[in-house]
């Protein structure tokens, strides 16, 4: 992708002009205005020449009709290119307009992509003051192209009085950047200027209520168009919705922040706010619902389920998507990074005022939904990998890798996640030690590194890493569990259990908790208390299926006796209730003698097996039982099949230049995709409804060949 | 527990009963005398039959019958100064510059932090002696204001007995400017008995943009002074009846 327009120093510059003198002219407007890399051509097929070859960040065009004969090459069809060509997403394009084209195209042009139109003079300085305004939007609108654009568009339409069009943009800009207030604003002009007041009237007093700098750009518009409208009735007018929750669920033992909270959601038009006052209700109601809810927002001291493991436990559940809000006086800005690793993604001190309260909101669901800010961006990024969304992960990575003002380490941080969510668990791995090396966010990386070494059996290296992030935040349920699973493939036992015992007292109720406490009792040859807490779990599979993997681990090792050791140990903690699985742990056993080579004692157990009756696992004991039975009896070996363990993480061994290469065409695939509503100025977000659409086919109509070269190719 | 404030008493007040034991049980392990009220009407029948034994009062801003900031008026009708009266709260709604004006003197968080109790204690307690002495430390100062005003008081710079309110007018391109940060200043005005401002102080409220009669700057509460300038300010403050705590910024 080219440079973007804000990057001055590299942004390809492109002026279409048929005049020389006027071409020369705007090249050094553009050249005073700090950009560099400046192309100028006559013609529409000249540029589309230059765009094959060279990245064109903007393309300044006279909109003129290419004058040669063989060229019927308009700015539509350059818009048109821009859209589909995934290289070319990037560009925009601004339009010089002489008075003479005719206002119904630029409103077209906008529709497939213009970012802005100008006024063509011969003067030099009222090119440069046309220009001037561009920046200053720009400025105001911090270099979001998208609202830069809809500030052109929006007067164009209100000029041309297309009023149903303008009212479509402004509902769609508020569903990009939700809760705007400024957005807002011109989506109740729109709607007044259809005549549908009572909306307005509500959508000012939010407009007022979100940012009250805004206050006399209400009034002057109530002045206007609602003079003799009394502040009582547009209190009552059916409230919308502008930041477009539906379901809200807010946390604080503290009734009072529970009614204002929900009066200012309720002013703003939402409609469903489900209020607790202790953590164990609210986390009872959400595992009931099934269904993740907008927005959460709540106190970190909360009764029945803590704070922090509340919010552990809601990302546990797969809602990653919602944002969560922590409001409290206990925290300081320096906890923010240990709330972020655990699925915070803003936090607000108490106490707090309405406006607060409104930016913060607006804030964390605006970065949430369109993230802007690099940190944002990443968490997003990461929610979506791990919630395995990784075709949209890589969209917005490739936003991130090309912006060149995001740090190497974060870029490293990103890899390694991407790395480790796509089963790559060396490169993972080795990413995020470089992204450590690099200054990058340790607690993070710790984590994602101390999984890889526990996926790549590289126990010491897991165990260090845990140990280190532990000692920076002790109330991540999920790394002492990790912990604790390192420390029993070490063997230490007492760091095992403490762990366990760490996890338990922060979330007592937690299953993976409960499991991986049975766990560390089996290790530990503590079989009454192993059976007392088993005896409280529903399923016994995933402990079995832990201990089963650690013991064909154990076996393939070369540690037999520790195996079969830990077969016994397990079979002794069962409880009576789960005889099926007993059985099935004593199959196990028994296959395992007969592995060791113990013909007799595998005949045994297996002997005792069969005869129970668990049908499956009777049905493979009997069929064991008859080949070491025929082996012993020939004095022969028994054959069996290598075990299978459970499939073995990826592991990439890459020589750099490979890995580069890898990288480049990873690149190139993340550039390989359609442009989205957003990714072009208005294009996907304005749609002309009163425009004639055959007459917007036309415009399209034949579009030129268009092949992209690098520029050593060009001719 | 002994320490200088053993066996003061203490008036606190909030609707909610688990807030209120909970509070009153931190005075309580601090060797306090805690008393105990559902609202701002019973809070004010404590408070007139034991005026001259509380020390201070904490009291919830949302309450039935009698809010915290009618209570705080109340207080203040028969009581102007003293005793310390502190907001706690999760939710400002009485703005934090029309409680200061008004004459409370702190506002903290609901639930409480740890230490925090004892924090305001020591704060709200402390005698004139040791009153803007010690130099906090672990801060991090985020701006630095210096600025000499030819007027005193004007409608740009007015002192309170706990804090003052300068307007942004007085201090462009302070960007380090945010609620809760920590800023040092030195200040000088032209006035016979007023010189110097020169120390640490915390912003507690904002206002960003001119309001009717009230301009745009912020609060700024005291932490600490130089002593180049201690002993005459504090001098100069006991010498003015009816100070606020924070002045709103009202222009005149």
């Amino acid at each position: 992708m080219a440079s973007t327009l804000k990057e001055k120093d590299f942004c390809g510059v492109l002026v279409i002009e048929p005049a020389s003198s006027i071409r020369q002219m705007i090249s050094e407007i553009v050249k005073d205005f700090g950009y560099k890399n400046i192309f100028h051509v006559s013609s529409n097929k000249e540029a589309l020449h230059v765009l094959e070859v060279e990245k064109i960040g903007w393309v300044i065009s006279s909109g003129s009709k290419d004058s040669q004969p063989d060229s019927n090459v308009t700015i539509f069809h350059i818009l048109k290119l821009i859209s589909v060509t995934p290289r070319l997403k990037g560009t925009l394009v601004s339009l010089l307009t002489d008075g003479d084209q005719d206002p119904e195209e630029i409103v077209f042009a906008f529709e497939m992509g213009l970012f802005s139109y100008h006024q063509k003079s011969y003067v030099k300085d009222a090119v440069s003051d046309e220009f001037q305004i561009l920046f200053n939007y720009l400025k105001e609108y911090q270099w979001q192209f998208t609202l830069t654009s809809a500030a052109y568009l929006r007067e164009l339409l209100k000029e041309r009085h297309k009023l149903k069009s303008l009212l479509a943009l402004e509902e769609n800009l508020l569903s990009m950047f939700p809760g705007s207030a400024d957005i807002l604003l011109h989506l109740a002009e729109a709607e007044l200027l259809n005549g549908r007041k009572d909306t307005a009237a509500s959508m000012l007093g939010q407009v007022e209520m979100l940012d009250k700098k805004l206050s006399l750009h209400c009034k002057k518009l109530k002045e206007k168009y609602l003079p003799s409208t009394e502040d009582s009735q547009m209190a009552t007018a059916q409230t919308f919705n502008p930041l477009g929750l539906k379901r809200v669920v807010l946390i604080d033992a503290d009734t009072d922040v529970l009614y204002y909270i929900s009066e200012l959601l309720g002013a703003v038009g939402v409609k469903q706010i489900e209020q607790f006052e202790d953590g164990a209700s609210a986390f009872q109601w959400l595992e009931g619902e099934k269904k993740e809810p907008d927005l959460v927002i709540m106190e970190w001291r909360t009764f029945g389920i803590s704070g922090p493991v509340l919010v552990q436990r809601i990302r546990q559940m797969g809602y990653l998507q919602v944002p969560i809000i922590v409001i409290s006086s206990l925290i300081e800005k320096s906890d923010f990074p240990i709330l972020k690793e655990m699925g915070v993604d803003h936090c607000q001190t108490k106490p707090f005022e309405q406006a607060d309260f409104y930016a913060s909101i607006v804030w964390a669901i605006q970065q949430n939904r369109c993230p802007t800010e690099q940190k944002s961006l990443q968490l997003k990024i990461r929610r979506l990998l791990h919630a395995e969304k990784i075709e949209e992960a890589k969209r917005l990575m490739a936003h991130f890798f090309t912006d060149d003002r995001i740090n190497e380490s974060s870029k490293l941080e990103i890899e390694a996640e991407y790395f480790f969510a796509t089963g790559e668990t060396k490169q993972a791995r080795d990413k995020g030690i470089a992204a450590i090396k690099h200054g990058g966010d340790s607690l993070l990386m710790l984590n994602l590194v101390g999984k890889s070494m526990l996926k790549l059996k590289e126990f010491e290296g897991a165990l260090r890493c845990f140990e280190k992030a532990n000692s920076i935040s002790s109330l991540n349920i999920e790394r002492l569990l990790n912990l604790a699973h390192a420390s029993i493939e070490v063997g230490n036992m007492a760091q095992a259990a403490a762990a366990a015992e760490s996890a338990k007292n922060l979330d007592p109720t937690n299953l993976y908790v409960a499991e991986m406490e049975c766990n560390v009792r089996i290790e530990t040859g503590t079989p009454e208390q192993a059976q007392a807490l088993m005896e409280n779990i529903d399923s016994g599979k995933n402990i079995i299926s832990y201990m089963n993997n650690r013991a064909v681990s154990l076996a393939r090792n070369g540690r037999f006796e520790d195996s079969i050791d830990l077969y016994k140990k397990t079979i002794v903690s069962l409880p009576s209730k789960w005889k099926d699985l007993k059985a099935l742990v004593t199959y196990n056993l028994g296959l395992a003698y007969a592995r060791y080579g113990d013909l007799d004692l595998a005949k045994e157990i297996l002997k005792e097996v069969s005869e129970q009756r668990i049908f499956e696992v009777a049905k493979k004991a009997g069929s064991l039982l008859k080949r070491v039975e025929v082996a012993v009896a020939s004095g022969g070996k028994l054959e069996l099949q290598e075990q299978k363990l459970p499939e073995p993480e990826k592991i990439e061994e890459k020589d750099p230049a490979q890995a580069e290469e890898q990288k480049n065409i990873e690149m190139d695939l993340l550039e390989e995709f359609e442009a989205r509503k957003g990714d072009i100025a208005c294009y996907l977000v304005f749609f002309y409804v009163e425009g004639d659409r055959s007459r917007f086919d036309e415009l399209v109509k034949d579009l030129p060949r268009f092949l992209q070269r690098s520029s050593i190719e060009k001719t | 527990m002994t320490g200088a404030n053993a066996n003061k008493t203490v008036l606190v007040v909030d609707d909610q009963e688990n807030f209120l034991d909970a509070v009153a049980f931190e005075f309580e392990i601090m060797g306090m005398k805690p008393l105990k009220a559902k609202n701002g009407i019973e809070g004010f029948e404590i408070f007139k039959a034991k005026k001259d034994e509380i020390e201070m009062i904490i009291s919830d801003i949302r309450m039935p019958v009698c809010d915290g900031g009618q209570f705080l008026d109340k207080v203040r009708s028969i009581a102007k100064q003293t005793p310390p009266f502190v907001f706690m709260t999760g939710f400002a709604d009485l703005k934090p510059a029309e409680a200061y004006d008004r004459g409370a003197d702190a506002f903290v968080g609901k639930p409480l932090k740890p230490n925090e109790v004892k924090n305001i204690v020591d704060m709200m307690l402390c005698t004139d002696d040791k009153k803007w002495l010690e130099i906090p430390t672990n801060l991090e100062i985020t701006e630095s204001i210096n600025k000499k005003f030819s007027n005193f008081p004007s409608s740009d710079f007015q002192i309170g007995k706990s804090g003052f309110f300068i307007s942004y007018a007085s201090c462009p391109g302070a960007f380090g400017i945010e609620k809760d940060s920590v800023i040092e200043f030195d200040l000088s005005f032209n006035h016979e008995s007023f010189h110097q401002l020169k120390g640490l102080g915390k912003i507690v409220w904002l206002r960003m943009e001119n309001e009717e009669k009230l301009l745009a700057g912020c609060g700024v509460m005291i932490l600490s002074l130089d002593v180049s300038c201690r002993d005459k300010v504090i001098k100069f403050l006991s010498s003015v009846d009816e100070l606020k705590t924070i002045p709103k910024g009202e222009s005149f």
